[in-house]
């Protein structure tokens, strides 16, 4: 059945090169000399990466940045797991409506949510707080999480649980040893994409940030409405970079159970 | 607290009635002592901390950050924390803030554009500058002072025609230069430029209250824009990539890009370029001790020494007497004494009121027909 | 636990509630406080007042904004659905976790560049003299340079690229959670490998499916920055005006384009809940 190989191969490789063509030029021209971003570049340079180490702002923007997503996607987890299971697995009057509104703050443009959310949060005297980043972040990734989750327990076959508590195992119990198990891969992809999510979130962030408090995107947006030169790309590429070194160790590190293996179901045999 | 203008509070704070007023109104801090202004703007040894705004655009922070070490270090006293945003974000917060918590502001004083001043008229967002206290409003050219006493201006960039050298030759020279024949789908303008439609306006009799005419004519002529940009990064792509060749934009940007290598000029027109002047404004809802600081710091500001800093890391013509430019600035035709004399000045507060309607023209008649 | 009315579900969901209510709620009764004031001259002035309304449903321009936000929205889901699946699919069935991993870090790496780097990127890539024009004129399949930036057809390109990963991950999780052995049931009794693919594998991913188009279409009427940096002006959606007007102060009218689009949008997304909640019956799974 090699024809059919052959085609998953022709298209996976064409999608890797439409996701990846842009990233790879904005790689290359982190390199760029010229500063105006002239293609192709004339010379290659370090001059950005250079550049980009004497900014103040970038080093404890990104650090936030990654606490908060970390923090708002635990908190996301934790919570849109509860009301995933409510809503698949329990009778509930009005779930349409209740599953709309989870998903709101994935709609409303976060403009609007943001100037919004500032408002409440000088109100409640907690503007610029780590913590309030946080929440806000967590409120905006619940929609993800929620109907990520949701896509997961659908599936699940309830009377494995069951036998679980007849044997003597609490529902929690039961639910977290039996159940979780089986849907950890939509579990680890709703993390995945949140943390995503959170880390790359600007348009409410930049209201809900003070200039002591800024989160990464709002530094990159600073920058770039000052100088208009490749020192972004070369962050860009930074960020790529760390995210590959990172996601190499957890796989080494997690071995079989890593993420590539908690998608793929345990006992799959090939068909071709 | 609301009773007494800021400028009041100023003068009463040297008596010590002063200072049994200010405890009674509760609110905003405590008397300073004496009565003219010391170095640190009276407040003594009190611990004062401000927050100044800037507004984002190429090198304008530098001077800001340069003046706040110098500050803090002749005045150990005060904290000046710097808080860079771009207008439409930090205008909105800082309405917002006014709006939410008025005795807290979000910011003490800045550097605001002539538009967003203008509109803190409307929102009544300024003090009033006391001049007694900054006295070196003396040296600011005429034109850069404020009727109502709300800021004061610092400079003024302009805009003009920026063009790509390399493609467009022979160099034009006049705004009727954006609409040549030849330059048909090669313009581009940075999203709502209605400055531009001004400009169209004027040349066929109206002005900022009356610019139908403007409307008219952009709307005809839509075709010779290729696009509209919303950001500066892409402005310069688009400029120097060959998507479009001329536009007209700030000397400022115009420069910085130059400088950094791209192949692009900035001209003054020869009906003349319209003036943008920066104004330095404290802000409505500080305490005394803040306001009395905030007006010392703009007083200082308005030294030879930090204007002359101001114009050449910003570009901008000054508005102090006594500045002398280095001359590799003051060669350039946006700096020669005749384009400052033609520089075409505004009324801000009208342009304040009629942006959200000109906004809603633009969307309509230009970018529906490009 | 199946099919009784549980107040252990809303115990379960009230976490989420709370949370909602604090910052989501307050902030839509904060826009909805916005949308009643007047506007006039440049300034909120108090009062109440429905001409806000008035005016946005009122004006040809702005029904046409929502038409072009739920036509993007439309067309980067379906473009991203009928590129996703076969991409997910193919992704399931790599053996090597190393292609696999690669292609994980392909898919989301766009999320991880600031969106106006990405921009760069696109102009270079769809620009008059860009590679794509480039490579159509070398081969002959055009004269001249077609437009792709700043139109509707460069922002839709740009949004799939940066949602695609939103539409591929869930159909992989549905993906990973099936049975093999029900593809090989199928086959003993004689289906075609795409019997089996069209009539067991794809009704039991519909979820996945629907997710991935619910998640994509929510994030493209919602997108700013691509419509924003891509669209030359030319594409006006609901987002970039709502940007617009909070910058112009003009927060009312800011407050009834949100509505509006949220309106809009949960009566699209009710369509597709519908559809999850027949294919759930359909499926076996949980109870209705």
């Amino acid at each position: 059945m090699t024809g059919r190989a052959t085609w998953r191969t022709v298209l996976l490789a064409a999608v890797v090169v439409f996701m990846a063509a842009p990233i790879l030029i904005v790689i290359v021209n982190s390199f760029n000399s010229t500063s105006y971003g002239q293609w192709p570049p004339p010379s290659l340079s370090l001059r950005w990466y250079g550049n980009l180490f004497q900014q103040q702002d970038f080093g404890a923007a990104a650090v936030r940045s990654v606490f908060v997503a970390v923090g708002a996607t635990a908190l996301t987890l934790v919570v849109g797991t509860m009301a995933a299971v409510a809503l698949v697995r329990m009778r509930l009057p009005g779930r349409a409506a209740i599953n709309g509104f989870l998903l709101s703050p994935m709609i409303v443009p976060h403009v609007a949510l943001g100037l919004a959310g500032f408002t409440l949060f000088l109100r409640l005297h907690i503007y610029g707080t780590v913590p309030s980043l946080v929440f806000a972040h967590g409120v905006l990734l619940l929609p993800f999480v929620v109907t990520i989750v949701g896509a997961g327990l659908v599936r699940l076959d309830p009377s494995l649980e069951e036998a679980a508590t007849d044997l003597g195992a609490s529902r929690l119990r039961a639910f977290w040893a039996v159940a979780v198990p089986q849907f950890r891969a939509s579990l680890a992809i709703a993390a995945v994409l949140g943390m995503v999510v959170s880390f790359d979130e600007l348009d409410a962030s930049i209201f809900l940030v003070s200039p002591q408090n800024q989160t990464l995107p709002v530094a990159m947006y600073t920058y770039m409405q000052k100088y208009q030169d490749p020192t972004l790309s070369a962050l860009s590429t930074l960020l790529i970079a760390a995210t590959l070194i990172l996601a190499s160790v957890m796989l080494r590190f997690f071995g079989p159970s890593g993420l590539a293996q908690a998608v793929a179901s345990s006992d799959r045999r090939a068909l071709d | 607290m609301q009773n007494l203008t800021r400028r009041q509070l100023l003068a009463l704070a040297g008596t010590t009635l002063g200072g049994a007023a200010l405890a009674a109104c509760g609110g905003g801090g405590t008397a300073s002592g004496g009565s003219s202004p010391k170095p640190g703007g009276g407040v003594g040894n009190r611990k004062v901390k401000v927050t100044m705004f800037v507004f984002l655009g190429g090198n304008l922070g530098v001077m800001p950050k340069a003046f706040a070490k110098d500050y803090m270090t002749k005045h150990p006293n005060v904290t000046i924390e710097i808080y860079e945003n771009s207008n439409t974000v930090g205008y909105p917060k800082m309405l917002a803030a006014k709006q939410t918590t008025p005795d807290q502001p979000l910011v003490n004083l800045g550097f605001f554009n002539a538009q967003t001043t203008a509109q803190g008229d409307l929102d009544d967002m300024w003090n009033k500058l006391d001049y007694g206290v900054v006295k070196n409003v003396k040296n600011v050219l005429p034109v850069l002072k404020r009727g109502n006493q709300k800021g004061v201006g610092l400079g003024t960039d302009q805009l003009g025609i920026v063009y790509n050298s390399k493609s467009l030759t022979p160099a034009p020279t006049a705004w009727s230069d954006l609409w040549d024949d030849k330059l048909k789908g090669k313009a581009t303008y940075f999203d709502y430029y209605w400055e531009g439609v001004y400009m169209s306006a004027r040349a066929a009799g109206g002005g900022l209250n009356k610019m139908d005419p403007g409307w008219t004519f952009w709307k005809q002529h839509a075709k010779w824009i290729r696009t509209i940009v919303t950001s500066n990064p892409q402005y310069l792509d688009v400029l120097t990539n060959g998507t479009a060749e001329i536009t007209s934009y700030f000397n400022g940007t115009g420069l910085q890009w130059k400088q950094s290598g791209a192949p692009l000029d900035y001209v003054p027109p020869k009906e003349g370029a319209i003036s943008v002047p920066v104004y330095l404004t404290t802000v409505k809802g500080n305490t005394s001790d803040q306001e009395a600081v905030s007006q010392d710091i703009v007083n200082e500001m308005l030294t030879p020494k930090w204007a002359e800093q101001w114009a050449t890391t910003t570009v901008q013509v000054p508005g102090v007497n006594g500045v002398k430019l280095p001359s590799d600035l003051s060669s350039l035709p946006a700096f020669k004494q005749q384009t400052v004399d033609k520089m075409i000045g505004l009324d801000w507060v009208t342009v304040a009121k009629q942006t959200a309607s000109w906004k809603q023209r633009w969307d309509q008649d230009v970018k529906a027909n490009i | 636990m199946l099919g009784r009315f549980d107040v252990r579900g809303y115990v379960l969901l009230s976490p989420a509630l709370a949370v909602m209510a604090v910052f989501f709620v307050a902030a839509m009764v904060v826009l909805f406080t916005f949308s009643l004031q007047p506007f006039s001259g440049s300034v909120m002035l108090p009062g109440t007042t429905l001409d806000n309304y008035r005016h946005f449903l009122g004006d040809r321009y702005y029904w046409g904004v929502l038409l072009t936000t739920m036509k993007l929205g439309g067309l980067a889901t379906a473009l991203a659905l009928v590129i996703g699946y076969p991409t997910a699919y193919a992704m399931h069935r790599i053996r090597r976790p190393l292609w696999r991993n690669v292609c994980y870090f392909v898919l989301f790496s766009p999320l991880l560049t600031s969106v106006v780097v990405r921009s760069y990127g696109w102009s270079l890539l769809l620009g008059d003299r860009g590679l794509i024009n480039s490579v159509l004129q070398g081969l002959h399949v055009t004269s001249g340079p077609v437009h792709l930036l700043y139109e509707l057809s460069g922002v839709t390109i740009s949004l799939v690229h940066i949602l695609l990963p939103f539409m591929v991950f869930p159909i992989l999780g549905v993906l990973g959670q099936l049975d093999d052995s029900l593809d090989e049931a199928a086959s003993d009794l004689g289906a075609s490998r795409w019997q089996t693919f069209w009539r067991v594998t794809i009704p039991l991913t519909v979820q996945g499916v629907l997710v991935g188009c619910q998640l994509v279409f929510a994030l493209a009427i919602s997108a700013f920055a691509t419509p924003s940096l891509l669209g030359g002006g030319r594409v006006q959606v609901l987002a970039t005006l709502i940007y617009g007007d909070v910058g112009e102060l003009n927060w009312p009218l800011a407050a009834v384009e949100s509505y509006a689009l949220l309106v809009l949008a949960l009566l699209a997304i009710g369509v597709f809940n519908w559809m999850l909640g027949r294919s759930r019956r359909a499926a076996g799974g949980a109870p209705a």
